[in-house]
Order: structure tokens, then sequence, then C-alpha cells
């Protein structure tokens, strides 16, 4: 037998799931039903969301839930804080709290979205997922932090821009659904690190000249030789250490990596559309939320771009926005021109 | 064949298995952990056998999501190199004996594993 280039996609039908959460273990029944859940509610993401809270509903205003997994594996966990609390004390609940406000304003005063769907939707973020637990993501419906291990990693509500990273990831799903696979799913990676790295730049007040462009940062302990796990100025650079290796992004087309790991390499090639994204910001005096950010957005919202767009499809759209919102000839305009050429995408 | 259906092990088989997926990709936490049943006992290999059966029950990764991380297995010929059973499990979901076996490799067959 012969397996596909692409992974495998995964699906059991919904009986089996049924079945397995009725008569299976206890962690069959638990991976049963949140597959079930997170499966249902994926199907249901072209219907009209639940009506937000009516009681805490101000458009504008973020409704955030920060649980806690206790160490556990199990989603949400214990809810610990929700909107208008005061401060926990616990550092990742707090940071979770503050940095999903951080975004939430930033995708509301910027663009005028109200939440992950622009209809208020709550939220919800849990801390303290898994022992030694070396990663943060997105399930299809909520946020997820571990702590880090504290050898390599620290916890990972540590860095604003990958808190807004897992958020955005959401956007793009209720956005554009990008595969997550191959080039639409690098390009959906580099989306969540365009704008994780611009919240954090919103949020600090930084120029693009100014800002350090690193996604990550805080998350690496002394011991790794590395200061980021990317770099969206200099992909390729951002860590050579004996145990992770070394940092595999490439910032040009003719370095592309064409793999079977990673989903097709969606954390490897995004370092190409993130490297166009800084030099087109860099390349202007505006910070990037009003400069370039603005014309990526509008390019993700495109009905042009479809489920399974390629970087040059993406890069076409920008082109077409920068120059529709900033003119023909407009400095903005060439600066986007100017960077997809750079990079590769565009000959 | 169904991927549900771990064919009988022989002492020609690799298993492969890697963790998957994740915010980043660290190329020295990739590599897959290898176990060639030709180096395994009798009992061993039945117990292995075992274990990847006991995998039926347990959902393939979901699709949903962005950076989840996922543990993939791959029986393959050590002959011919062709695959001849594979499966994507979410983390969460994969039982302890195969995040052991995963660190461990086949030392991890040292121990019986209780039901999970």
């Amino acid at each position: 037998m012969v397996f596909p280039k692409s992974p495998l996609r995964g699906f059991m039908p919904p009986h089996v799931l049924d079945r397995i959460a009725a008569q299976g273990t206890e962690r069959q029944r638990r991976c049963a039903q949140q597959t079930l859940q997170a499966d249902q509610w994926f199907r249901l993401r072209a219907s009209p969301p639940p009506a937000r809270d009516a009681a805490r509903a101000v458009a504008g205003r973020p409704d955030r839930r920060i649980h806690s997994a206790d160490h556990e594996q199990t989603l949400p966990g214990r809810l610990v804080r929700e909107e208008g609390q005061a401060a926990h004390g616990d550092a990742a609940v707090d940071e979770a709290y503050e940095w999903l406000g951080a975004t939430y304003r930033f995708y509301w005063e910027v663009f005028g979205r109200d939440s992950i769907d622009d209809r208020g939707m709550p939220l919800i973020g849990t801390v303290h997922y898994g022992r030694d637990y070396d990663n943060a993501f997105w399930n299809g419906a909520q946020m997820v932090f571990g702590d880090g291990d504290g050898d390599l990693f620290r916890r990972f509500t540590a860095a604003p821009e990958v808190v807004a990273h897992e958020l955005t990831h959401g956007v793009i799903e209720r956005d554009v659904g990008l595969v997550y696979a191959d080039q639409s799913g690098a390009l959906n990676e580099s989306l969540a690190d365009v704008f994780g790295v611009v919240v954090k730049q919103y949020h600090a007040g930084q120029t693009a000249q100014e800002a350090d462009w690193l996604i990550g940062a805080a998350l690496l302990t002394d011991r790794v030789q590395g200061r980021a796990l990317r770099s969206m100025e200099a992909p390729g650079t951002a860590y050579d250490d004996p145990v992770l290796g070394r940092d595999p992004q490439p910032g040009h087309m003719r370095d592309f990596v064409d793999t079977q790991a990673d989903n097709g390499g969606v954390h490897i090639n995004s370092g190409i559309p993130n490297r166009a994204f800084y030099l087109a910001a860099v390349a202007l005096e505006a910070p990037a939320w009003e400069s370039v950010a603005p014309v990526w957005y509008a390019a993700m919202r495109d009905d042009a771009l479809s489920r399974e767009s390629d970087f040059a499809a993406f890069a076409a759209l920008t082109v077409a926005h920068a120059r529709r919102q900033h003119g023909e000839g407009s400095r903005e305009a060439r600066a986007v021109d100017d960077a997809w050429r750079e990079v590769g995408v565009v000959s | 064949m169904s991927r549900v259906d771990v064919p009988l092990l022989s002492h020609d088989m690799r298993l492969a298995i890697s963790r998957e997926g994740g915010f980043a990709y660290l190329p020295g936490l990739a590599a897959p952990r290898e176990i060639e049943c030709e180096r395994l006992s009798d009992d061993k290999c039945a117990r292995l056998g075992a274990w990847l059966s006991r995998l039926a029950n347990v959902p393939e990764a979901s699709t949903t999501g962005a950076d989840r991380r996922c543990f993939r297995l791959t029986l393959s010929s050590r002959r011919t190199g062709e695959a001849c059973w594979q499966r994507r499990l979410d983390e969460p979901c994969a039982p302890a004996w195969l995040v052991r076996l995963w660190r461990d490799g086949e030392r991890a067959l040292d121990e019986d594993d209780p039901a999970t």
C-alpha cells in the first residue's frame, strides 16, 4: 500500500464515536466525547453561531472565560476567571485573560470585528493543560495553553503573539477555512503569525522598524540556543539548538520545502509569506496595523480566496486590495508587490 | 485493508511512531521512534500486537483546529519499505503505553500495561 503525500485525513463515523463514548474505557470515552463535540461544532459552523450571552453582550467588549485544566487534558476544565473579574494571581490565568483581551481590542479597534465570529463569541481559554506540556493550540472551539516543561519551554501564555496566533486561527477558520495542509495550511499558519505579531506591536505601540518580528521569544528558556521559534524578518535563523535542531523555515520560494511532515510543512513554508508581510511593513512608515495589516485582512476575507488557495493566489489579492485601499500607484501598493517579488512568490 | 485492522505482526515489520503537529515544527524532536519486530522476543511481539489492536476503539485524529499534536503510527515491511497500516491519533487520546513506546522505544514493552 502506498500512502498519499498528504497525511491521512482521519474520520471516524459519529455512530462509532457514540459507541466508544458509551462503551469504551474511561480515556476512550473522554476522547470520543471531545471529538464528537468538536466535530459537531465544526459541522454546524456554517449555521449561525449560538447567540452571545445577552446579560454580558456588549459589542466592543470581550467575553473572556479562562479555565484551568489542572494539569489534566480534559477541556475546557474548571472556570477560574470570567470577564470583569479581578486578577486571579495565577500568572498563566492572568496572561491568558490579558492577551485574549488585547487581541479582541486589536480586532475591534482596527477592523471593527466583534470577536472570533464577529458576533461576540466568548473567548474561551484553558491554561495548565497537561503536565509539562510544550504546546498551545486551537481545537476548533477554544484556545489551549500548556505550561511548558521548564527545561526548554516556559508557559505558552507568556507571549502575547502566541495567544493572538491561536485566537487568529479561529478567525481564519470562520472567514476562509484554509485547509490545514500544504500551501493553504502554510498560509493559514502565516496569517496567524502575521496578526499575532501585529497584535503585539499594536499593544506595545511599536512601529514596524522598532518591532523584533519574532514569534515565541518569551517561550524559550535560557538553555535553548535560539531567540524564538520563528523569525518573520529572517526565517530559518530563529534557533539552532542541539535538542530542537535548526530552524527549518525558508524565506524564499526557491527554498520551499516539499515534505510530508508537519501537515505538508505548514509551520515550515509559512516563513515565505511571513517574510513578505515583514518586507511590506518595514518599507512603509506607518505602523503595520495601519499600513499592511488592513490589506492582509481584506485579502483574507475576500470571497475569491478559497479553502485551498496557495501563496500566489493570496499575493494577488493583497496587491489588488493594496491598490483599492491606497491607490493604483501608491507606495503601499508598490511595497506589497515588491515584497511578494522579493520572496519569489510573484515573478 | 481497513486502517483499524492491525495486521498480524511478523519479524519483517517495522513500527514507526512520530509525534506531529504543535505550535512549531522542531526538527530535533520530530524524528520517528522505530521499533524493529525482528529484535523483539515472541512475547514482546505478541504484546505489541495486542496493544496495537486496542487502538481500533480510539478515534482517528480530528481534522479541526490548528497547532494540535497527534501521534502517527506506521507499520511497514523492512524488506520493501511498503506501509501496510497507518493511524493518526490525537495526543490526548493516545494511551499511556503509546506515549511510553514513543518516548522509550522497545523498553516500554518490558512492562505489561493496564487496560487504557
